[in-house]
């Protein structure tokens, strides 16, 4: 009987033990990954993955807006951390300034975002484009297609997005009102282009560069710049949109070093190309190492 | 015998569930080394005035005289080591071999080092005949055994008085002559006992007083001889009827 | 199908891909594992206040843990996540692995007391009062008596509980949080795989073998407490 006793302990302390150890190498564990959440003077939020604004390489976000935001910082002196969060809740975050003072995240310039935020001056301008499965393309005209050809059709966009918006401002009380179209928002625009694939949506709205990723990787798809029909053919224009740095209307400072960095990095070199354009392509072109 | 001190008074005891009145006044003394039989139809409240006397069940109203000390919730756990109580359905601890059920309570009071008590327990096994259960759990053991194991149970912290709520009501006939015979045993030793049972013979024998309860108050108590031959109400008489 | 075999030998190759993976479900372990245990602890103190024996003193924790379960259980985890984020710890550079370790094993302990109170329960009250009847005290009642057969009770439903949780951080994505699941959105992002079906079904393996391991591990131990309940003299 003693044995017995003696043989239970035995058991409980190793048990002990054992959970000892696993919660302290947790323990130690959780406590690197926090050491890697500096306390920094300066929060921007953003959402992962938007390439080549924001994606991550190795698990740390990286791309052209990490680059803006590096720079504004260094130009501060001051340590800017960058927080992956829901699109969603980026424009709402920058408004009440708690846990964040800006963000990059493509963000287009909106009479309702700028109602909340302050914009710096716009950095790049995008295209929206039109992912469809190449085996049923919606009607084209010739290297573009116009809005009027989606007339009817289940049409998916990250939710929040600028595609989702302009998708469902014109369904509401624009070119496709009345016209049987809906529109879907999808957690992402890659699962928007898979929601194609798996005949969920009939197309997918997403900016021009995201959706040439995408079709590159997906040799089933493809995608056309979205345009607004004008009287003639020729006068259809491209459904653009201008994208900005939001910041907390109380950071002025922060503002105003985000306009000078922006205005340095806009500068056109000898070949018409600026900073910004050249980072587009450093960071598109990783792909293809 | 006269001359003993009283071990327990009991003045004015009432218990209410809610609105359900189950004990309606009771005055009680027991001296030591009586045999107390407790009598009553189903219902009467003589398990709950069993269960009071150790506060199993916190009384409503009066008050509970042990060593000329009243019993409240503070002192309450020196009472119940004093006084041994056998449950209906044996409630020995499941998770614990019979050994560890018997030198739990003295071990854990400081009455005894864990190996005095464990020779004490080996000791009543072997009187009970059970000395090979001694590492088997309960739930290998029958209802006699179980029965037999609470009894020494609650012998081993060497009580002054031990309470029997219907100790045999839930065991097969076979073991009940074996439960029966090991109280009958206590009693030969001087044992103070309160019982409640239906086993009227067994009353019969064993009592030195017979109380007899009904809607919570002690109708009519007596030695035996008095109570099951002469009875003194017409309602203990129409009781005798039915149940001899 | 054919692409989806290549992709998935695509993933397997790939060892950035498979670094991600293992990185996202150390992260979805540690915020499980944190949360689980604040969950039995806290989940332990609101099952004893709630199954106590009534008092005056206890009116008001008893009221305080009946509408906390009663709101944890009430409302959905994702929203309960989006408040200790955006509104709670609503503070400049607070650590996310905390919050949402606290938001989880908030959430937890509200379903590990209900857990826990029902194996308290389960135990017959003649344990106790037998307990009772040889003087013990209720500390040492509840310790050697009615929790260790409690434990039994309550171990399968402690398993399904661990599950849950496990399977319930893939939320933390939302909050941007690189979890299991977010390793596989971003596996099948743009300039990654650009598909996110593969990543998704792999990190469901992974889900599914951590937790085919987990039941596996909580059978083991009912078997283990179930012997003891019928083991006969040697």
């Amino acid at each position: 009987m003693m044995y017995n006793i003696i043989m239970h302990k035995a058991k409980n302390v190793l048990y002990l033990v054992l959970f000892l150890a696993v919660t302290i190498g947790m323990g130690v564990s959780v406590y690197f990954s926090i050491a890697d959440e500096k306390n920094a003077d300066y929060v921007v939020e953003t959402n992962v993955p938007f390439t080549p604004f924001e994606f991550y390489q190795d698990r740390k976000i990286v791309g052209v807006d990490v680059d803006i935001v590096n720079r504004v910082a260094s130009k501060m002196k001051k340590t800017i951390q960058i927080k992956n969060v829901e699109f969603d809740v980026i424009i709402d975050n920058v408004e009440a300034g708690r846990i964040a003072d800006a963000g990059a995240a493509g963000l287009t310039i909106t009479p309702a975002r700028e109602a909340k935020v302050n914009f710096t001056i716009p950095y790049y301008t995008s295209v929206q484009y039109v992912i469809f499965n190449r085996e049923s393309p919606p009607p084209l005209r010739d290297d573009h297609v116009v809005w009027e050809a989606l007339a009817g059709a289940r049409i998916g966009s990250q939710i929040g997005s600028t595609g989702y918006l302009f998708v469902d401002s014109e369904i509401k009380d624009g070119v496709l009102s009345q016209s049987g179209a809906t529109i879907k928002g999808i957690d992402s625009h890659q699962l928007a282009a898979d929601a194609i694939q798996a005949h969920i949506v009939d197309y997918a709205i997403a900016d021009e560069l995201v959706a040439k990723f995408i079709i590159e990787k997906n040799p089933g798809l493809d995608a056309l710049p979205l345009y607004y029909a004008g009287t003639t053919r020729e006068d259809d224009y491209p459904v653009e949109e201008s994208y900005a740095i939001a910041v907390n209307k109380d950071r002025t400072e922060l503002l105003e070093a985000f306009n000078e960095v922006l205005s340095e990095m806009l500068v056109k070199n000898e070949n018409g190309e600026t900073e910004i354009d050249q980072l587009v392509l450093k960071y598109m072109g990783l792909t293809d190492e | 015998m006269e001359n003993k001190n009283t071990d327990l008074k009991i003045k004015g005891l009432r218990k209410t569930f809610g609105k359900n009145k189950v004990l309606n006044g009771i005055d009680f003394e027991l001296t030591e080394g009586e045999r107390v039989v407790i009598l009553g139809p189903s219902g009467s409240g003589k398990s709950t005035f069993l269960r009071c006397i150790n506060w199993m069940e916190e009384p409503t109203a009066g008050k509970i005289i042990f060593d000329g000390e009243e019993v409240t919730e503070k002192n309450i756990e020196r009472l119940r080591r004093n006084i041994g109580m056998v449950f209906q359905h044996f409630n020995l601890f499941s998770n614990m071999t019979v050994m560890e059920n018997l030198v739990l309570a003295p071990v854990k009071l400081k009455l005894m080092k864990r190996k005095e008590a464990e020779k004490r327990a080996m000791e009543l096994l072997r009187h009970i005949g059970l000395p090979s259960k001694a590492l088997s759990y309960p739930s290998s053991l029958s209802g006699g055994q179980k029965q037999r194991v609470a009894i020494i149970r609650a012998m081993m912290l060497s009580p002054e008085v031990l309470l029997f709520d219907e100790p045999t009501s839930a065991l097969d006939p076979e073991s009940i002559g074996d439960v029966l015979s090991l109280i009958r045993e206590l009693a030969d030793h001087g044992m103070t006992i309160m019982i409640v049972t239906h086993e009227m013979s067994f009353a019969k024998e064993i009592a030195t007083r017979v109380v007899f309860i009904d809607k919570g108050r002690i109708i009519e108590e007596g030695t035996p001889e008095e109570f099951f031959s002469n009875p003194k109400t017409e309602r203990v008489r129409e009781f005798l009827k039915k149940v001899l | 199908m054919n692409n989806f075999f290549s992709k998935l030998a695509e993933l397997f190759s790939t060892p950035e891909y498979i670094d991600s993976l293992l990185h996202g479900f150390l992260l979805t372990m540690q915020i499980s594992y944190f949360a689980l245990l604040i969950g039995l602890i806290l989940g332990t103190i609101i099952a004893l206040i709630d199954t106590a024996k009534p008092s005056k003193w206890l009116v008001l924790p008893k009221f305080i843990c009946r509408v906390y379960v009663g709101v944890i259980r009430g409302t959905p985890m994702a929203l309960q996540l989006f408040i200790m984020f955006f509104v709670i710890f609503a503070i400049k550079g607070f650590p996310s692995i905390i919050i949402a370790i606290v938001a989880f094993g908030l959430n937890s302990a509200a379903y590990m007391a209900e857990v826990i109170r029902g194996g308290i329960l389960s135990v017959d009250t003649g344990q106790t009062e037998a307990g009772q009847a040889l003087g013990l005290s209720g500390f040492t009642i509840f310790t050697k008596i009615v929790a260790p057969q409690a434990i039994k009770n309550i171990i399968p439903a402690l398993g399904n509980e661990i599950i849950t949780v496990i399977k319930e951080t893939a939320i933390v994505s939302m909050v941007g949080m690189y979890d299991l699941n977010m390793a596989a959105k971003d596996i099948g992002s743009g300039q990654n795989m650009a598909s996110y079906i593969v990543p998704m079904f792999v990190a469901a393996l992974f889900y599914l073998a951590t937790i085919y391991l987990i039941t596996f591990i909580v059978k083991q131990i009912e078997k283990s407490l179930r012997k003891s309940d019928l083991r006969v003299e040697k």
